[in-house]
């Protein structure tokens, strides 16, 4: 009796599953060309990229992630070359140019270069009797508001270091007069010394050591966004169709005939493998993007299908409740906006405040988007089976409130 | 006109008697708005805390440690097991060692341990490899002065060099920056979404409160009142649109109240206006397809209108001047960006015109009305 039980279970379920499936089938297929055509405008400035140079490599940077610039200057000298070489050695920079400023200003206003350095006439000359009256001046781009402020934030940085050379330039002339007795010749072998540092501020970075970091892949929070959103799409079709089949008859002669849960689980089935579909053109997108990181990306894929799970619990919980079309679709989506921005998917939670960061570590997605932001960094390890059975751990919550407003439910 | 008025008056009541649209309205914009804007603040280097621990002790190690400090990042100096403890209790987000035999070797001179934000690993990378900068040509210039100098031992030179130097600084030495038209421009540590939280707000409140006056099958009968469709089409145009710009101004002004140092231009206002304006249009549209339809699909349309136009994500400038500013979403983002690119405001008025006709086709198709007309 009871292996017919089963096999009837079984049976119920398939049927369920293919008219769910059926009845998503359409609207999969429409987010679904939606999804790819956004999702390849995304993938297009990546598609026809040149090879990426090798720092920006090294920090994980694709070509359409690295930006131009260029230094207006009369001036050829040993100085420029120096800021050239600096500016150069920048993950972001691919390429800095030394030219007029009409020339440079053509390239800014064309959107090509993402800011222009402007020294003013005579500026080599003017730091070499000592103080440079006038101000070096950065213009920003228009096409690319938000990349020139975040390089322009460098340049205090890079204005100190040149400050701190420039003085002991001048300790070193001061001193060279004052051992030597003359100043005939100091300029010559500050300029032969400065040459010689100019390799070591390419390499600069051989003086550091990098213990027990692992730094961000460049667009890495990008597209752990695109998973994250995409995993959560599933639950905003569940909420709508599960809501509105519970209050259809169909619905009150499955549960005479004792039939709910399997076409609960059948419609959680369908949707997860709905979300297994929708993850597809992010996970093709993330080759295009970062290309040779395979298991890294497969990894991702799997804790997005993990999110998409837990997502459909709560959604599954939400459907049970009691609303008017209209609400039940403004509390799907607020929903999902919700999980993901408290889970870090607009704003990186290392930005919130302690308080809040608590209080959104606790909410459903955060351990899981930590989990998909872990997997791609760039020497960190793979999650573990560890870190993988905590994540579930998201379930509990979410399988609680469904069973609670499940309960309600079947209460009227 | 008065009619108009008074219809736009009882539909701006009726739309704000419901409490779930007053929550949307009202509760939703500052629960988003205010953890965005305290991300916003986060996002500048002063809010980033580093530790340099000085194992060294020497001349050079106190320089660098100076150099460090003069940075928007908040170094500050302790012993090893305290900087520990705090980078464990993620008050510090990083450490950074100068070993006890610190000069200028060709070997790493600094071991940085444990960065808790790794939003701000590269604001720390930059910080130290600029402080270190200096300090290798001004080892070669030591060695070069030692070299001829006789009868002065290496330590009061490098002493006197260190003096030179910091007299020289003092004496206002070295290289001034301006970022033209951003004066007090922040340092930010990552790509921020900016507007992106009230963009979103303001798109979903288009659609609701669009799916709550247009597209209803009992407006057929206002068809059999001349000018009455006329009157209330343009009622709840203006009603959406007072709201809208009730909640833009609730929004701008609650921004300027919770954080003042955030610098608001004036052309915000007349931005997101059209891009409500936009967003009503496209509601609109949306309307006319098939009853069950209209919201979800208006919904999703609007979802994915959002996600090309970078209003879930910061996009990179590459994707947003490839695609993203030819979305609604994406335009009014780089328009508050200051992005250089025109306000579609003048052309989504010919928009405006056409939805409104579309409607009343609708309407019209299948009418008893319409059978009339036929007939």
């Amino acid at each position: 009796m009871k292996s017919a039980n089963s096999r009837g279970r079984a049976r119920a379920f398939l049927l369920f599953f293919h008219r769910e499936w059926k009845g998503n089938f359409r609207s999969l297929l429409l987010i679904f060309s939606a999804a790819a055509l956004v999702l390849y405008l995304f993938a297009r400035p990546f598609l026809g990229a040149t090879e990426s140079s090798e720092r920006g490599e090294a920090h994980g940077l694709p070509d359409s992630l690295q930006y131009d610039m260029s230094i207006v200057s009369e001036e050829r000298d040993l100085f420029i070359k120096l800021v050239q070489s600096n500016l150069q050695s920048l993950p972001a920079v691919r390429k800095v140019y030394v030219e007029g400023e009409e020339r440079a200003k053509e390239r800014l206003e064309a959107g090509k270069t993402v800011l222009y350095i402007k020294f003013p006439p005579q500026f080599s000359q003017e730091i070499r009797s000592g103080k440079a009256e006038e101000q070096v001046e950065v213009y920003l781009s228009r096409h690319m508001p938000k990349e020139s402020e975040l390089l322009a934030g460098f340049f205090a940085s890079a204005g100190r270091a040149l400050s701190i050379f420039h003085a002991s330039l001048y300790a070193y002339q001061s001193l060279y007069q004052e051992i030597n007795g003359e100043l005939e010749g100091s300029w010559e072998k500050m300029t032969q010394l400065t040459f010689q540092q100019m390799t070591a501020v390419q390499h600069r970075g051989r003086f550091l050591e990098i213990k027990n970091t692992s730094p961000y892949i460049g667009p890495g929070s990008f597209i752990t966004s695109v998973f994250l959103l995409f995993a959560l799409l599933p639950s905003v079709l569940l909420v709508d169709r599960r809501g509105a089949s519970l209050e259809s008859p169909f619905r009150d002669r499955v549960i005479t005939a004792g039939f709910d849960r399997v076409l609960t689980l059948a419609e959680y089935a369908a949707h997860l493998l709905m979300a297994a579909i929708l993850l597809l053109p992010p996970i093709v997108l993330s080759f295009i993007i970062l290309p040779g990181r395979a298991s890294r990306l497969f990894s991702l894929y799997g804790l997005s299908l993990l999110a998409a799970a837990i997502g459909l619990v709560w959604a599954a919980g939400l459907s049970n409740l009691h609303l008017s079309p209209q609400l039940r679709a403004a509390s799907a989506w607020l929903f999902v906006l919700l999980l993901f921005f408290t889970a870090g998917g607009m704003y990186p939670s290392e930005l919130m405040p302690p308080f809040l960061g608590r209080l959104f570590a606790l909410m459903p997605m955060s351990g899981t988007y930590e989990l998909m932001k872990q997997t791609l960094h760039m020497s960190g390890d793979l999650p573990n089976v560890k870190d993988v059975f905590t994540s579930c751990l998201s379930f509990l919550p979410a399988a609680a409130f469904y069973l609670w407003t499940n309960r309600r439910r079947m209460n009227g | 006109m008065s009619g108009i008025t008074a219809l736009s008056w009882l539909k701006l009541k009726s739309l704000c008697g419901r409490w779930g649209a007053m929550l949307l309205f009202l509760l939703l914009p500052f629960l988003l708005i205010l953890p965005a804007g305290l991300a916003e603040e986060a996002n500048d280097a002063s809010s980033l805390r580093a530790i340099v621990v000085d194992l060294a002790d020497t001349e050079e190690s106190h320089f660098l440690v100076q150099s460090l400090r003069k940075s928007e990042v908040r170094w500050e100096e302790m012993s090893e097991g305290e900087a520990e403890r705090e980078v464990k209790a993620k008050r510090a987000m990083a450490m950074v060692l100068i070993p006890e035999d610190f000069s200028i070797p060709d070997k790493p001179l600094l071991v940085l341990e444990s960065v808790e934000r790794p939003d701000g690993f590269t604001v720390i990378i930059e910080d130290l490899s600029t402080a270190l900068l200096p300090m290798l040509p001004m080892d070669e210039m030591e060695q070069n002065l030692l070299a001829s100098a006789d009868g002065i031992d290496e330590e009061t030179l490098h002493q006197q060099f260190l003096e030179k130097i910091e007299a020289n600084l003092e004496e206002g030495y070295g290289i001034q920056f301006r970022i033209v038209g951003r004066e007090n421009m922040r340092r930010s540590i990552v790509l921020s979404p900016g507007w992106s939280p009230e963009i979103l707000i303001l798109s979903l409140y288009s659609v609701f409160s669009c799916s709550s006056f247009f597209g209803r099958a009992g407006k057929r009968r206002l068809l059999s009142i001349p000018g009455a469709y006329c009157r209330d089409y343009l009622a709840s145009l203006f009603a959406l649109l007072i709201l809208g710009a009730f909640q833009i101004l609730l929004l701008l002004l609650g921004l300027k109240a919770c954080f003042p140092e955030m610098s608001l231009r004036a052309s915000s206002f007349v931005i997101l206006f059209s891009f409500l304006l936009s967003q009503i249009i496209f509601a609109q549209f949306t309307m006319l397809l098939p009853g069950k339809l209209q919201l979800s699909a208006a919904l999703f349309l609007s979802f994915f209108s959002a996600l090309a136009g970078g209003a879930f994500f910061p996009l990179p400038s590459s994707v947003m001047n490839a695609s993203a500013i030819y979305f609604p979403h994406g335009r009014a983002l780089g328009l508050l960006d200051g992005m250089d690119i025109s306000n579609p405001i003048l052309y989504l008025l010919p928009l405006l015109a056409l939805s409104a006709c579309l409607q009343k086709k609708k309407l019209l198709r299948g009418s008893s009305f319409h059978k009339i007309l036929k007939d």
